[in-house]
């Protein structure tokens, strides 16, 4: 027997604050939060700009503080929203980077428990480290926990605050947009650029919440994870693991992509991935490709890299929750192979079910369905 | 409040330890790391050119890998390279863990899910236990438990790999 999985509260943060108020407020408006770099040096980079948030602050706690700090107050905005009364019943999946002992004595795995300590939550913890699908894979983790009976609710999500290790990282391998500006799907796209974030959901049982005579705000109808098996560090030119985790993750929900409305892509700015993304829409959905409502909002959060998809799975469900799509800022020239239906601009729309695509480094892909509840 | 799930049968199994036997892995030259990772999946499965366990299983296969830390080297690597303001681009993608598991994918052609995984504790009983759920959740039918470790002394890295699949499962994995 399997569990229906519902999301039933949520925690935010970005570069435009802490709350969802703040994320629609920046992100559906189509207002980038690129900003000059003063949490750290840039003075060497090729690129200074990153969507950071000025209210916070690595101090000299370093990063690894400053990603609890987050988590945790993610976490609870996630359980008072939910009316989520017995945190030690949940087990918590946490998605974050991986670092290097001597510049952060604080393993990732010691970073979940000290969030799950902070929040009093119960076992098991759970962290997740593979990179830009991080996040996506530590909420679908919590939603096979609750799919498969393991557990009755589950918190799970991710977080990222942009540090120099990360920024030099990107900037030496020339991945950031020199022109500070993120244009997923524009033909005279740069790169990527980084942004703060974070996103704790609680996944829970349609019993669970039936009995607790809550109300849940969307359905994880399906997901998917593949890997394209084509390169180290290259996405599939046809975006071949793309188009599966889709097609997989609309099977799961029984959803054909006739039905799907929205997709918030992964959407990174640069050459080979947009491309590879588009193309593999265009092979899981046909020509409902071209109708269904893409946006890239990492144009205006930036990309955060292990918590992309928990702030984009916030922001999918935002938009269904609103029926307000959020726009690919800084979108002039669509590249033209493999066209979409970009959102160019806040637009109002119905939005029953809504993907959140992720792909990251050694090929790996994921695919969320949420369903309108 | 949690329970448990279905036992996995242990299909094969392998465990590398760092040495001159440990093939060289092109792309990952700084750190055994992912050289490791590879060789006991090798040692686990066969060669990826030559017939071998997963021949033809494709989409149908996960692949966790769970360590402490993961790649200690590289990362460490990567400071040096910042603090003094000059970053070699190869560490952009050396020091993502599933960037050697891109490469076994990519070779095994394993289209599956991917995860990493850090722990606390016993990182083999945590990558079955992740196996666990994806064979209950019918995300996969096989998977690869990868387990890694980088100590300060090299010749204590090493890398396991199972291959483990549900108790209940026919004996004939072609049949899938």
């Amino acid at each position: 027997m399997t569990a229906e999985v519902f999301v039933s509260g949520y925690g935010v943060f970005s570069a435009f604050g802490f709350g969802p108020e703040a994320l629609f407020d920046g992100a559906f408006s189509g207002t980038p939060a690129f900003r000059p770099v003063t949490r750290f040096d840039v003075a060497h980079c090729r690129t200074g700009v990153a969507a950071t948030n000025e209210q916070v602050s690595a101090g000299t706690a370093g990063p690894g503080e400053l990603t609890a700090e987050v988590a945790s107050a993610c976490g609870r905005q996630a359980l008072d929203m939910a009316g989520w009364r017995n945190p030690e019943e949940l087990p918590l999946v946490l998605a974050t980077k991986v670092r290097a002992p001597s510049g952060e004595a604080e393993s990732p795995a010691e970073i979940t428990e000290k969030v799950a300590d902070r929040l009093g939550v119960g076992r098991p913890r759970r962290t997740f480290v593979n990179a830009c699908c991080a996040a996506a894979n530590a909420i679908i983790h919590g939603a096979q926990l609750v799919r498969t009976g393991t557990a009755a609710a589950v918190l799970a999500g991710g977080v990222f605050v942009v540090d120099r290790q990360a920024f030099s990282l990107f900037d030496a391998a020339q991945a950031l947009a020199v022109d500070g500006r993120l244009r997923p799907f524009d033909q005279d796209r740069k790169g990527v650029l980084l942004g703060d974030g974070g996103g704790m959901l609680l996944l829970e049982s349609g019993d669970s919440i039936r009995a607790r005579g809550a109300q849940p705000l969307a359905r994880v109808a399906g997901w998917a994870m593949t890997d394209d098996a084509f390169h180290v560090a290259q996405p599939h030119p046809r975006g071949a693991g793309v188009a599966a985790a889709i097609t997989e993750a609309l099977d799961r929900g029984g959803v054909g992509p006739d039905q799907l409305t929205y997709v918030n892509a992964h959407g990174t700015g640069t050459p080979l991935n947009d491309s590879a993304e588009a193309a593999g829409l265009h092979a899981a959905l046909g020509p409902h490709a071209e109708r269904v409502f893409v946006s890239g909002t990492k144009s205006t959060t930036g990309h955060a890299l292990e918590a992309s998809g928990a702030l984009e799975s916030v922001i999918t469900l935002l938009a269904m929750r609103s029926s307000v799509l959020p726009p690919t800022a800084a979108l002039h020239r669509p590249d033209t192979r493999n066209p979409l239906r970009h959102v160019s601009t806040p637009e109002r729309a119905e939005v029953p079910y809504a993907l959140s695509l992720n792909s990251s480094v050694g090929g790996v892909n994921t695919a969320i369905l949420l369903a309108a509840s | 409040m949690t329970t448990s799930l279905t036992s996995v049968d242990l299909i094969a199994g392998a465990e590398v330890r760092s040495g001159p036997d440990v093939p060289k892995l092109a792309g990952f030259m700084v750190s055994d790391f992912a050289p490791l990772v590879y060789a006991a999946v090798r040692e686990c499965l066969g060669d990826p050119r030559s017939p071998h366990l997963l021949d033809g299983a494709g989409g149908k296969v996960a692949m966790v890998l769970c360590s402490r830390r993961f790649d200690t080297v590289t990362l460490e690597l990567s400071v040096e390279h910042v603090n003094r303001g000059r970053v070699s681009p190869i560490l952009f993608y050396q020091v993502v863990p599933t960037a050697v598991l891109g490469q076994i994918a990519r070779d095994y052609r394993l289209t599956g899910p991917v995860s990493c995984v850090a722990v606390t504790g016993d990182a083999r009983a945590e990558a079955h236990e992740l196996a666990r759920v994806l064979l209950a959740d019918d995300s996969a039918r096989w998977v690869l438990a990868l387990t890694v470790e980088m100590d300060a002394d090299p010749a204590k890295n090493f890398a396991s790999a199972d291959l483990v699949r549900l108790a209940s499962e026919p004996a004939d994995r072609n049949e899938a």
